[in-house]
């Protein structure tokens, strides 16, 4: 123990470090897209309102996943079956809508 | 005959001690209240969304223009109830069939007074729904000496319609309702 000194644990602290950093920096799309999702989506989406498909059920999003993020986009802006356009949020942008469907296609990977 | 006594204690309580442990050592057993809430909120939702989607878009003014989905159902020919009545109609009938849990559909800004919290955990739970969109409340209250678990579910405006009619009703305490908002909540109770 008493060889343990503080200069041989450097090179593992510094790794560390290095590895969770590495972990924790995400993309800046799904960061804005979790912003977006909390604000506007999550009431819909967490709790499968009206139909919704719920954030993270792979078994609701099996068949919408295959259509792919631009065809997911467009259904959420335009509105879709019990959906309304933009979830009724028209101030968002097509962009915002964009990264909030890439985000919560992103917690089906996880 | 002492060792044949001593053997025969030692099985009876290791028999009883099994038998303790199979009944769950004397705690409750059976399904979780939360679980149990949640599979009943689960099936109240798609009954009300497939309501929605099966009867009120495709037979209503944007689908086949058969029916005429409206507040005053009653008093047309070829009237129905809108989806939230018919929630509530379910409510009221399953208060007819048992009382082993009770549901109602609540708001803080109710159009009819009946439907405003009653409790203070009712008022509590309808609180935190509308300030955290998307999560569930759940809590337990002992009523008339009686203790209960109590859920409430967010209900939210999901199309034009719903805004419009709560926005725009002469009853109506708040008018400023936004497609996305929490307009009230479910609220399931059983007992414990």
């Amino acid at each position: 123990m008493k060889n343990c000194s503080v200069s041989s644990v450097l090179p593992v602290i510094i790794v560390s470090s290095l590895f969770v950093l590495s972990c924790s920096s995400k993309d800046p799309d799904l960061e804005k897209g979790e912003i977006i999702y909390t604000s506007a989506c999550k009431v819909c989406h967490a709790q499968g309102i009206n139909g919704a498909p719920v954030f993270g059920n792979q078994a609701n999003w099996r068949q919408r996943k295959g259509q792919g993020l631009d065809v997911l986009t467009q259904h959420a802006v335009e509105g879709y079956g019990l959906m309304p356009a933009k979830g009724g949020r028209t101030e968002l942008s097509e962009e915002d809508i964009r990264v909030a469907v890439k985000y919560m296609l992103a917690a089906l990977e996880e | 005959m002492k060792k044949a006594v001593k053997l025969t204690a030692i099985v009876g309580v290791l028999g009883s001690a099994a038998l303790l442990i199979s009944c769950g050592g004397g705690k409750s057993v059976g399904i979780d209240p939360k679980v149990h809430t949640d599979a009943l909120f689960a099936v109240m939702k798609a009954d009300r969304t497939n309501y929605t989607k099966l009867i009120i878009k495709r037979l209503g003014p944007s689908g086949a223009g058969v029916i005429t989905p409206k507040e005053e159902w009653k008093d047309l020919t070829d009237g129905a109830p809108l989806p939230a009545q018919m929630f509530r109609a379910g409510a009221e009938a399953v208060r007819e069939l048992n009382d082993t849990f009770t549901y109602s559909l609540q708001s803080l800004w109710p159009i009819n007074k009946q439907n405003a919290p009653k409790t203070p955990m009712e008022e509590e739970g309808l609180k935190f729904i509308a300030d955290n969109p998307g999560e569930n409340f759940y809590g337990t209250e002992e009523l008339g000496g009686k203790n209960y678990y109590t859920a409430v579910y967010p209900d939210v405006a999901v199309a034009a319609p719903c805004v419009d009619c709560h926005n725009d009703h002469k009853d109506t305490p708040r008018t400023d309702f936004k497609l996305g908002d929490v307009m009230g909540g479910v609220v399931i109770r059983v007992p414990l």
